[in-house]
């Protein structure tokens, strides 16, 4: 039983490398034929796309205003299989920013669309930006800010997680 | 038992599918967003004062934390040193004792940790009845200095 078992996974390994190869076989044009003969072109291109999102955002302020920082998504060379296809990038955070001394305080803050806080919010689970097939830079600029003034100085920080996908129709 | 390995082997076959679609369209990556909010704190200290010939209790103003915004287990300490003797201008042998004391609580100032913006303390100054009485005449003055500190509770 083992060993049909290895057999066969050793047989989808070896399918899986032949089949690249065994394209297609070269077809032979003799001078007794029509001398027409077709070939197929077979073309094919991965998807592809570099997203560059900032490895940490620091917020910035001062006392008795509300803490914050512009950042943004870069996204390049789109290359994708079709113009209704996109690359989604998502966010996820519990959008509080934790002391690191005292776990207990906490900062709550907000992600905002563009550069300041006049875009709209980006909620948990929610679309950053959507990119489709474009070459060159796509950016979208972020903006992160407290929900409210400090009330007590150190050193907090928080974890925000990018989903990043491929959606759209085929 | 030809079905069972049927069965193993497309299960074999979508998980990898599965994995393969996951890998190559979804990724994740994630940023740390950190913020360092510098301890700050304003205090006002009393003004120079004036005490009156005969006056057995005079204000002194407060020592008042202006603005504050201190790490949770932190505080602002302030301290006075004194000699607590009023020392006469023409010959600082004639002295006049003093004390300072907390308005509200009526006992002597030594120090006093502030932590919330506009806590404040009320101070007095106090010269017995007898000192004013033994005092040589003439200008007295004399010079306390505060200690501001950013300390632990």
């Amino acid at each position: 039983m083992k060993k049909i078992i290895n057999l066969l996974i050793v047989l989808t390994f070896c399918l899986a490398i032949i089949v690249p190869i065994s394209v297609l076989a070269d077809t032979q044009i003799t001078q007794n034929g029509n001398n027409i003969a077709n070939t197929a072109v077979v073309f094919n291109v991965e998807p592809s796309y570099t997203v560059t999102i900032p490895l940490t955002v620091e917020l910035e302020g001062e006392y008795g205003k509300a803490f914050s920082k512009r950042s943004a998504i870069t996204v390049k060379d789109v290359f994708l299989e079709n113009s209704k296809k996109y690359v989604n990038v998502k966010l996820s955070s519990d959008f509080t920013l934790a002391s690191q001394s005292n776990p207990d305080i906490t900062l709550k803050y907000k992600v905002y669309k563009g550069s300041d806080s006049s875009g709209s919010e980006i909620a948990n689970s929610n679309s950053v930006g959507t990119f489709y097939t474009e070459k060159g830079e796509q950016t979208q600029d972020i903006f992160f800010m407290t929900t409210s003034v400090p009330k007590y100085a150190g050193n907090y920080s928080d974890t925000v997680v990018f989903n990043i996908s491929v959606e759209g129709d085929d | 038992m030809k079905k069972k390995i049927t069965i193993l082997f497309l299960l074999l076959v979508v998980l990898s599918l599965f994995f393969i679609t996951k890998s190559v369209f979804a990724e994740e990556r994630s940023t740390v967003i950190t913020t360092k909010i510098d301890p700050y704190y304003v205090v006002t200290i009393p003004l120079d004062i004036k005490v009156n010939y005969n006056a057995e209790s005079t204000d002194f103003g407060s020592i008042v934390l202006d603005k504050a915004q201190l790490e949770p287990n932190k505080c602002v300490k302030v301290t006075l040193s004194s000699d607590n003797k009023l020392d006469n201008k023409a010959d600082a042998n004639k002295t006049i004792p003093y004390s300072i004391y907390k308005k509200d609580s009526n006992t002597v100032f030594s120090s006093i940790s502030l932590v919330t913006p506009n806590e404040r303390c009320p101070l007095s100054i106090k010269i017995n009845k007898n000192e004013w009485n033994n005092a040589y005449a003439g200008d007295y003055e004399d010079t306390v200095t505060f200690h501001i500190q950013y300390t632990n509770k």
